[in-house]
């Protein structure tokens, strides 16, 4: 399929590279600190200081949530150490501390309010808040100084040193960005970092995987806040000075400017695209300003058009252009396979799914009237019915999705669970009738996601390196999933360049991480050529041969005809028949229902 | 009353290929169905001659004039026009304002509308309600009669028939029928095929997104194989299942 | 006691009604095109400076700007190979005269200082154009983008427009005398002819709005494709039309809004911002679609100001940025707002 199924060397780990990205990061800045000329070293200041609050920004980018609040959060950092250092005798890092907390509670309280927001509605929320903040600043005067600022802002000091000296401070503060954007950069590649990429992508697949979204959601944002409270409160201990205009608007959008060239999807984007906000800043206030003789308006004019013509040109920022040539980093395939044996669970002989006179009303109209099949082992079975028939509806109560209004569903000998999620632990795996990968990650990554459930390591975990014998062991059952599908030639492949069949296969080689007993597949077939299906065919009995059910809905009356073991056909809400295949095809009421009367 | 062709049509919707291959044509004043069942394809097919979605290969071609690249309003211009299967009416505008809104293309005389209440009377004393409060067969009814509005040369039905009581489909097919009569060309896609093949001259079955039969009206029904179209039959599958179990 | 809160009332009503005029153009706009805009003050902004420009009789480079943005588009469309010889005739003559009443108004006001009427005549004709042309620029060429990116361009295109207000009008207000100077005694309440003007205009406004949306074909059109974009396409309903037709009604409205307001707060190149989102919160209530549940945000908004600025002065707008957040969860809750699919 590409020339991608190169094997990676065992070094190029995201571990490395990470640390590497880290490594660099510092040096270089530490480089231009130790030598450059004064000015230089202010600017290296400005834009570390912005790369951190844009690392955040793009962290909550990356989780689908756009803020164009982000400066103010920086406002409540500097603010809150400020006032605290200067007029109620703090110590300078004690203050900082306060006002990162500071930060943090208040991205828990919005992010808390906003959390149920939906499309437009959060940036417009944080929009708002952010000019509140700026109003509230401004009318708080006696405390912060109101519009003409709050100065004399004593120097960041630890016991006894003090931190005057710029380019000691510019280490520092690089230091800082150095070891976020590493930590971010390895915690993106793990079990968390996968989970809120699935976030983005759709948070109602990412829920039956066991991600508990609004958890999750609440500590992006917290997260946010808290580098954006960093970077105001050490913006206030360098420059001495603050006031409410660079935590403005107009600052949450440069922001959102850096992201965006940066790409949306990697910390060092973040870092890339402050520093070329910042250059480009420069530039138009150097150069540009003075040969038109201009002020600073013009920036704002070429920042808005920039905007404007990235977002038309390149939705994925400059990033993904770079990002190509970027060498993969990825965890290589294990020396040793493991199997991925479906775990045995419940009594020999049982039905693995039983469904009996099953109903469901929905207001006054009846979509299901007594409906009964079971699934046993080492069967495929396939649920057929034309359009309007209940096919979805059927699926959906038996894995628990929704609830019947009459009748009994067993599954794995037990009710469904009442948290999707828990299907997982029964043994019972499901895919979607629309594609719902992850088309920013590899096919290897979103094959590993399916093992979020079973997985503990958390966000400290995956920035500091705490998770690797778990993260082992997920991608050594990922790869094992892969191959079954005979995918592995594309596991470092980026998802989004998968035909539909792959994409399709993918999303089973997902399912079967878990080790399923079990599996449920919504329309596996639709969208495929004809190839792609044959080998659908060929891995369905593979699957069952390995002692794995099968229950599908579909339409492809070839496909399911030929692949599976029976037939269960519906017709406007009820069971019309159960049978082989051919029973089915020479029957004179699946005919009339097919084909009309 | 034009001549409509469609050539090696391949359409489909981000990674999924929906109908590949295709070549179908209909002559002035017939009415040709399409046939086939859920997930065949039918509806991504009009769509893709209508401009909603963009054909990846192959031509549409009315009376010899390429249609490619049209946005459907300038199709509409053109005399195409399409009754999508989820009608898209406008709920919240009272029947009369849709109807009119129909002919806004062509600046529709009075005389247009009258005619659209002879043929559905049900609508004229409906007139004044808000779409959304029909029942669905007025509501169907109404997509049609907004469609007549723009005085079609070709008229494409996706569905009609969909979620209807039996005598309420009497009534459109009647209309249909009528219309047929008057010497519109038609193209009738429908899942109901026996209804179908009853008020049509010839037919098209797709499978999965490519023909597999066609012909008559006459020809279809008496045809064996219209129903494995719609069951299953071919035995491509068996090889790919049973090589698992060889060894 | 009661002659203040009459005051306040007759002071919040005025307000209202000019946030009444920026909701509906946030909502004729989103409506149709799915964007909120954030730049939508903008408008208000240029308005009121372009007003007072045409006013003192000063050459209009916004007018200029937009007729040659008209005419760039209008090459650009006549150069369509599909077109037919009397099709392209009538686009020539068509932007020719659009082209040609942008620049005469603006010269005729130019001629005759001083004049009212001309005044306004020039600057709605290039704000409203102005719309047409931003539409066409930032929002036709990703129609199909999410809500989420259509709202960021809007906010390129804030800061674009921003900027160049400052550019062609400098950082300076400008002053503009009120359409009639005095007022009169309502009771125990003094109202300026001003904030008269302000609420009767508004509201013919918003009544003629009204009408053309019910009663013509053309407004029952821009309804249609806000309703149902597909539904519209399929009756050759323009939509791309219809979208330039909503951009320049919003923004015809919004310079309305601004060219009333200039007489009391003069026109500066600050006072978009604050009043767009003013504008929102009220339109906001109405889920940025009802136009009467809007209305009534609206007075709520320019009641909350006017009572706020009284009691709490220096917090007050505080307070109306931050009565946006219950908005959105109540509204969230009731309709959410649609995700992009999958």
């Amino acid at each position: 399929m590409s020339s991608l199924s190169k094997e990676l060397g065992s070094w190029r780990t995201p571990n490395v590279a990470s640390f590497a990205v880290a490594l660099a990061l510092f040096a270089v800045s530490s480089l231009i600190a130790m030598s450059g000329p004064r000015y230089d070293v202010t600017l290296l200041v400005t834009v570390g200081l912005s790369a951190v609050a844009a690392m955040g920004l793009t962290l909550l980018l990356i989780a689908g949530q756009v803020s164009l609040g982000q400066a103010a959060f920086m406002a409540v950092g500097a603010y809150v150490s400020a006032i605290l250092a200067r007029d109620h005798g703090f110590p300078a890092v004690l203050a900082l501390f306060a006002g990162v907390a500071t930060s943090a509670v208040c991205g828990a309280i919005v992010g808390g309010i906003t959390l149920r927001l939906k499309g437009h509605f959060l940036p417009l929320a944080t929009l708002a808040m952010g000019m509140a903040c700026s109003a509230a600043i401004v009318a708080a005067g006696p405390v912060t100084g109101g519009a003409s600022g709050f100065g004399q802002i004593p120097p960041l000091s630890f016991g006894r040193f003090e931190l005057v000296d710029d380019r000691a401070f510019a280490i520092v503060v690089w230091s800082i960005v150095a070891v976020a954007a590493g930590g971010f950069s390895r915690l993106l590649s793990t079990r968390t970092g996968r989970a809120i990429a699935a976030l983005k992508t759709d948070i109602e697949m990412a829920g039956v995987f066991g991600v508990n979204a609004t958890r999750l959601r609440l500590l992006v944002f917290v997260v946010a806040a808290t580098l954006a409270g960093l970077s105001g409160g050490l913006y206030a201990f360098y420059f001495k000075f603050i006031s409410p205009a660079p935590f403005g608007l107009t600052s949450s959008i440069n922001l959102l400017i850096a992201c965006i060239f940066g790409g949306m999807s990697h910390p060092f984007g973040a870092v890339l695209g402050a520093s070329a906000v910042t250059a480009l800043e420069m530039f138009l206030q150097n150069t540009v300003a003075r040969m038109l003789g201009l002020s600073g308006n013009v920036e704002m004019i070429v920042f808005g058009v920039v905007l404007i013509g990235v977002l038309l040109r390149w939705p994925g920022g400059i990033w993904s252009a770079l990002h190509r040539a970027w060498p993969v980093f990825s965890t290589p395939r294990p020396a040793r396979n493991i199997e991925l044996t479906p775990s045995k669970r419940g009594v020999e002989g049982d039905d693995l799914l039983s469904v009996r006179g099953i109903g469901k009303k929905f207001g006054g109209l009846t979509a299901l009237h007594d409906v009964s099949f079971s699934v046993g082992a080492d069967q495929i079975v396939g649920l057929i019915g034309p359009n309007g028939a209940g096919k979805s509806t059927t699926f959906n109560i038996a894995t628990g999705l929704t609830e019947p209004s009459e009748g009994r569903v067993r599954l794995m000998g037990a009710p469904p669970p009442s948290r999707v999620s828990d299907l997982v632990h029964r043994g019972v795996s499901r895919t979607f009738q629309h594609v719902r990968i992850i088309p920013e990650r590899t096919v290897l990554e979103n094959v590993a996601f399916g093992g979020y459930a079973q997985g503990r390591s958390g966000m400290i975990a995956g920035m500091f390196g705490l998770d690797q014998a778990e993260e082992a062991a997920t991608f050594a059952k990922a790869w094992r999933a892969l191959e079954i599908v005979e995918l592995d030639g594309l596991a470092h492949e980026p998802a989004s360049r998968l035909a539909m069949g792959q994409a399709r296969l993918v999303e089973v080689a997902r399912a079967l991480i878990s080790r399923p007993r079990l599996l449920l597949l919504d329309e596996p077939a639709a969208g495929l050529r004809t190839g792609e299906k044959l080998k659908l065919v060929t891995l369905l009995h593979r699957l069952k041969r390995a002692g794995t059910s099968v229950l599908l809905v579909e339409h492809d009356m070839d496909l399911v005809m030929n692949c599976v073991d029976q037939v269960v056909v519906l017709d406007r809400g009820h069971g019309l028949m159960t049978g082989l295949p051919d029973e089915v095809r020479r029957d004179e009421r699946v005919i009339a229902a097919y084909l009309g009367t | 009353m034009p001549d409509l062709r469609v050539s090696d049509l391949n359409v489909g919707y981000g990674r999924a290929t929906v109908i590949e291959a295709l070549d179908l044509d209909v002559k002035s004043g017939e009415l040709v169905t399409v046939l086939g069942a859920n997930g065949a394809g039918k509806s991504t097919l009009l769509n893709g001659i209508m401009g909603l979605c963009r054909p990846r290969a192959g031509s549409v071609t009315l009376d010899g004039v390429d249609l490619a690249g049209l946005r459907p309003e300038q199709l509409v211009a053109r005399g195409v026009v399409l009754v999508p299967e989820r009608r898209e009416l406008f709920g919240n505008l009272p029947v009369e304002v849709n109807l009119r809104l129909g002919g806004y293309r062509t600046g529709a005389p009075a005389k247009a509308l009258d005619r659209i209440y002879e043929l559905f009377p049900i609508l004229a004393e409906r007139r004044r309600q808000k779409a959304a409060t029909l029942s669905g067969g007025e509501q169907q009814m109404l997509a049609v009669g907004r469609a007549l509005m723009a005085a079609p040369r070709l008229l494409m039905l996706d569905e009609p028939s969909i979620g209807l009581a039996p005598l309420i489909v009497q009534e459109i097919l009647l209309v249909i029928g009528q219309l047929k009569s008057e010497g519109l060309t038609i193209i009738l896609v429908e899942q109901n095929a026996r209804l179908a093949l009853s008020v049509a001259d010839r037919g098209y079955v797709l499978e999965v997104g490519r023909i597999v039969l066609q012909g008559s009206s006459a020809e279809l029904s008496a045809d064996p194989r219209l129903s494995q179209a719609y069951l299953g039959g071919a035995s491509d599958y068996a090889a790919a299942r049973d090589q698992v179990y060889v060894d | 006691m009661l002659d203040t809160l009459l005051f306040l009332v007759a002071d919040g009503i005025t307000n209202g009604a000019v946030y009444g005029l920026l909701a509906l153009s946030l909502i004729v706009v989103y409506t149709v095109t799915r964007v909120v805009n954030i730049a939508q003050g903008e408008y208000v902004t240029l308005g009121a400076l372009s007003f007072a420009s045409a006013l003192s009789g000063t050459f209009s480079v916004l007018s200029a700007i937009v007729a040659a943005g008209l005419a760039a588009f209008a090459l650009k469309d006549v150069a369509d190979r599909r077109l037919t010889g009397t099709m392209r005739v009538r686009i020539v003559l068509s932007r020719a005269l659009w082209i040609f009443i942008v620049l005469a108004t603006a010269w005729l006001a130019n001629l005759l200082p001083g004049s009212y009427w001309l005044a306004v005549l020039a600057s709605l004709v290039a704000i409203a154009s102005l719309g047409t042309l931003i539409y066409r620029l930032t929002v036709e060429p990703v129609s199909g983008a999410s809500p989420i990116v259509l709202l960021i361009v809007s906010v390129g295109v804030y800061m674009v427009l921003h900027g160049t207000a400052v550019l062609i009008w400098g950082a300076e207000p400008r002053s503009v005398p009120p359409v009639v100077e005095g007022g009169v005694e309502l009771g125990p309440v003094f109202v300026t002819y001003q904030s008269l003007w302000i609420c009767a205009s508004s509201l013919v406004a918003m009544i003629a709005l009204y009408l053309f949306s019910e009663r013509t074909l053309t407004g029952q059109a821009l309804q249609a494709t806000a309703v149902n974009r597909t539904g519209a396409q399929l009756c050759g309903i323009p939509v791309g039309v219809a979208g330039q037709l909503s951009f320049a009604i919003g923004a015809g409205f919004s310079a309305l809004s601004g060219l009333l307001l200039a007489p009391l707060i003069t026109a500066n190149y600050d006072m978009g911002l604050p009043i767009g989102l003013k504008g929102f919160v009220a339109a906001a209530l109405g889920g940025i679609v009802e136009y009467p549940t809007a209305l009534v945000g609206v007075l709520l908004v320019g009641l909350t100001e006017s009572f706020s600025a009284f009691q709490v002065s220096a917090y007050r707008d505080v307070v109306v940025y931050l009565m946006v957040i219950p908005i959105l969860l109540w509204r969230n809750a009731v309709r959410p707002p649609e995700t992009h699919g999958h």
